[in-house]
């Protein structure tokens, strides 16, 4: 019966694996255009970001200016290209901050014995209990506000979730058969761990980051917003919105555009994630 | 003609694969057919087409196709479900996941009747009732409230039968109804369907297991590659078999003469035991209770002999097989490696001689990490063997090493689990159901195999099945484990003619054995 189904699958996968959906397409350039954002923005950009011009003020998008004008003249598209790596460093920083975070407590949780797992889940459980932008409006209330204190709170605030999915895949994979093998053969813990727990539980680490990048862009976007991450001048998208918010009535551009690319990225990332993830499923289903 | 089944020149394609070619196939009432043949032969595509299930992507053609005196050839989704149940059931080799978990059985088997007759519920929680009784199922009141995993493989097996005799359907198809039982319970199981077939239902048996076959069967087809190959009355196919293939499947099932009894080997030998057990027990923490997995066992096993350890599933032999391997400690009792202590000894003690006792497995596939390839597991295990030179040993080409063991077949990830074994130069194998996977035909060569690289190298082996025959084909001694003890244990050939205790002689006569001429 295995052989059946198997070969109805593999036969079914054969023409899905040329299909590119339309999605994935978009998502991929919309990363490159934000990679070439982040590292060469002048190249993107039409003007400096902070150049101010009164006399322009709150004009609407044009060919000249296509996302607008803000109070001050400045070029909205301008500042949001030169936000773009502000932006996305927070994203990724708080991104890798919490997968570190979270494979600490992990890692602890599945080696460390009873007293530490029973320890750390409690803990898990503890912060899960907070709503996870709650949690890093904790954190900056104690640390004070600031870009840096913005990114470790998103941080903190994910590596919950992070821990405890990747105490479960360390505890499955421990207890695996091709550990035992290993185990069998009398290979050393430190042998077992670097050449088969960590490469097979890490494994979807890459998949977990690029779904995390996007919701940890929002959050650093929302404490933004408030105030309590990039501080003005700095162009920021988060801290854009806020400062477009007065003038919602009548100069929309200010505050639609940076929110348009929060989504629009917090989407790509997710559906690159996405995709990994059903690459990696199909290399497990047909290698 | 009074045949409820009547198929000419069925043939089933996967996009360009054909997978089932030309077969013709006849069924009368009262009458067992089987279908022969290895995994991957189209036996159970056959099935699953006589009831419409092949599949979306299946393209299924005949040039007759009736079944119940309807012809089938172009009927539509709802037709099948007309016959399907009412006209044929259909009995799965996996019980546990063909019915659903989270309901209790008695309501499973009910579904069936309400789907299709009408009927208050308690004439429908009578039909049930007598159903299970039907199928011997002990208690039927309890077991109607039971869920499918809270009953044991047998019981939920009979569940599964009842199910499919729900509607009183004239044809019965069982594809592989036993293969994942028990020796005893399958003998329950084979009793039932005998019993089945003799109230008149006709039944389409579907089994790798010649002698499952053997013990059912009224006529037998042998199909190879999607073709039927061989067909005639049991007695003819089996007895006097016209096809080389099948000849080679019956020379391959494991019922032959003990191996003590080989021209060649001393029936006694007097060796030092290399690994012994004296007194050892382990229990483990179950629903608030504990279980007593081991109890009390002690064994020897002498260099170079092959002891074979026989029980049934929760018998204790795994548990025993991991105690052996250091991976498991046990509660009170002795293990002695070379007559030195073995299990009390932490593990930074015990890893220095972890590589003297080698594993194989029966899930070898799992016990292989998924991302390294061939040549990367054995260059991993290996004390100085080059890959291309392991893989020479268990009769695989070098270029096997390139591969990643899903790509490889069952027989051929067995070989390398064995190449790896043997990586680490170990003097004891310990193998736990490592053919139990596997077709007749590839089982009878990793047997040969093990039996080969044993002599050449004169390594002790600790050979574990729930398989008589392959414990009989390849085992010097042998010890019979019940719930967690070892209850006999002798030189093979004396034990399997004149068994000593009535657990061995039970398990010796419910092992079904390749007999032509069986009288029913």
């Amino acid at each position: 019966m295995s052989e059946l189904e198997l070969r109805t699958v593999a036969v079914g996968a054969r023409p899905r694996v040329a299909t590119v959906r339309i999605g994935t397409v978009l998502a991929v350039a919309f990363a490159l255009y934000l990679l070439l954002a982040c590292l060469v923005p002048d190249a993107v950009a039409p003007q400096d970001p902070n150049q101010i011009a009164p006399r322009d003020a709150f004009s609407p998008p044009s060919p000249a200016h296509w996302f607008g004008t803000d109070e001050s003249g400045r070029d909205v598209y301008s500042r949001v290209v030169f936000g773009t790596a502000n932006s996305l460093l927070i994203g990724v920083a708080a991104t890798a901050s919490g997968l570190t975070l979270g494979l600490a407590l992990a890692v602890l949780a599945a080696f460390g014995g009873r007293v530490f797992d029973f320890t750390v889940n409690r803990t898990i459980e503890v912060l899960f209990a907070f709503p996870g932008l709650l949690l890093a409006l904790l954190v900056i209330v104690i640390a004070g506000p600031g870009p840096v204190t913005a990114t470790l709170a998103v941080g903190l605030s994910t590596a919950p979730g992070y821990a405890r999915i990747l105490r479960g895949q360390l505890l499955a994979v421990r207890r695996s058969g091709y550990v035992e093998a290993a185990r069998v053969l009398g290979h050393r813990p430190r042998r077992i761990l670097g050449r088969h727990i960590l490469p097979n539980a890490l494994a979807p680490l890459l998949v977990l980051a690029t779904l995390g990048i996007g919701q940890a862009i929002v959050w650093a976007s929302a404490l933004s917003f408030l105030g309590l991450g990039a501080l003005p001048p700095t162009a920021e998208w988060g801290a854009m919105l806020s400062a477009g918010r007065p003038y919602l009535a009548t100069a929309w551009w200010l505050t639609v555009f940076p929110g348009l690319m929060i989504v629009l990225t917090a989407v790509a990332s997710t559906v690159l994630g996405r995709a990994l993830t059903r690459v990696r499923a199909r290399e497990g289903a047909t290698q | 003609m009074n045949e409820l089944l009547d198929v000419a020149g069925l043939s089933v394609r996967f996009g360009a694969e054909t997978v089932v070619q030309g077969v013709d196939l006849a069924l009368r009432p009262g009458e067992c057919v089987a279908i022969v043949g290895e995994s991957g032969s189209g036996k159970s595509v056959t099935a699953r087409a006589l009831l419409g299930l092949a599949g979306a992507r299946a393209e299924v053609r005949a040039d007759r196709l009736v079944v119940a005196g309807r012809d089938l050839r172009r009927a539509t989704e709802r037709q099948w479900r007309a016959i399907r149940g009412t006209e044929v059931g259909l009995i799965l080799q996996d019980a546990l996941v063909s019915l659903d978990p989270l309901r209790p059985i008695g309501r499973e088997i009910g579904d069936a009747i309400r789907l299709h007759e009408r009927g208050g519920a308690g004439a429908v929680q009578a039909r049930v009732r007598a159903l299970l009784e039907r199928v011997a199922m002990p208690d039927p009141d309890a077991a109607m409230r039971r869920r499918s995993g809270e009953l044991s493989g047998g019981l939920r097996q009979r569940a599964l039968i009842a199910a499919a005799l729900a509607l009183n359907p004239p044809i019965v198809i069982a594809d592989e109804p036993t293969t994942a039982l028990d020796v005893s319970v399958q003998a329950r199981i084979l009793e039932l369907l005998a019993e089945i077939t003799a109230q008149g239902t006709a039944l389409l048996l579907i089994s790798h297991d010649l002698a499952v076959v053997s013990a059912l069967a009224d006529r037998v087809l042998v199909m190879r590659g999607g073709r039927v190959i061989e067909q005639g009355s049991t007695a003819e196919v089996l007895g006097a078999p016209q096809e080389e293939y099948t000849k080679r499947l019956i020379a391959a099932v494991p019922d032959h003469a003990p191996r003590a009894a080989q021209p060649g080997r001393p029936a006694h030998p007097a060796r030092p035991a290399v690994l012994a057990v004296e007194g050892v027990s382990r229990s483990f923490a179950r629903d608030g209770g504990r279980v007593q997995a081991v109890d009390g066992v002690s064994l020897e096993l002498g260099r170079g002999e092959t002891l074979g350890l026989v029980g049934e599933s929760g018998s204790g032999k795994s548990t025993l097989a991991r105690i052996l391997l250091g991976l498991e400690t046990p509660d009170a009792g002795t293990v002695r490696l070379d007559g030195e202590d073995w299990a009390p000894l932490p593990e930074r003690g015990r890893r220095a001689r972890r590589h003297r006792i080698g594993a194989i497995y029966q899930d070898s596939l799992s016990s292989f990490d998924p991302r390294w390839s061939v040549g990367r597991i054995l260059r991993d295990a290996s004390r100085g063997a080059g890959v291309p030179e392991l893989l020479g040993q268990v009769g695989l080409a070098p270029e096997l090493a390139a591969r990643h063991p899903l790509t490889l077949s069952g027989g051929q990830r067995q070989r390398v689990s064995i190449a790896r074994a043997l990586a680490a130069e170990p003097e004891i194998l310990i193998c736990d159901e490592p053919v139990s996977a596997l077709d007749v035909t590839v089982q009878a060569q990793i047997l040969e195999l093990l039996g080969r690289l044993q002599r050449e190298r004169g390594l002790s082996m600790l050979f574990i099945s729930h398989d008589l025959g392959v414990i009989r084909q390849l085992s010097d001694r042998v010890a019979v484990m019940q719930a967690g003890r070892v209850v006999e244990q002798g030189e093979a050939a004396a034990l399997f003619a004149r068994p000593g205790h009535a657990y061995t002689a039970q398990l010796l006569a419910d092992a079904p054995r390749l007999s032509v001429g069986r009288v029913r």
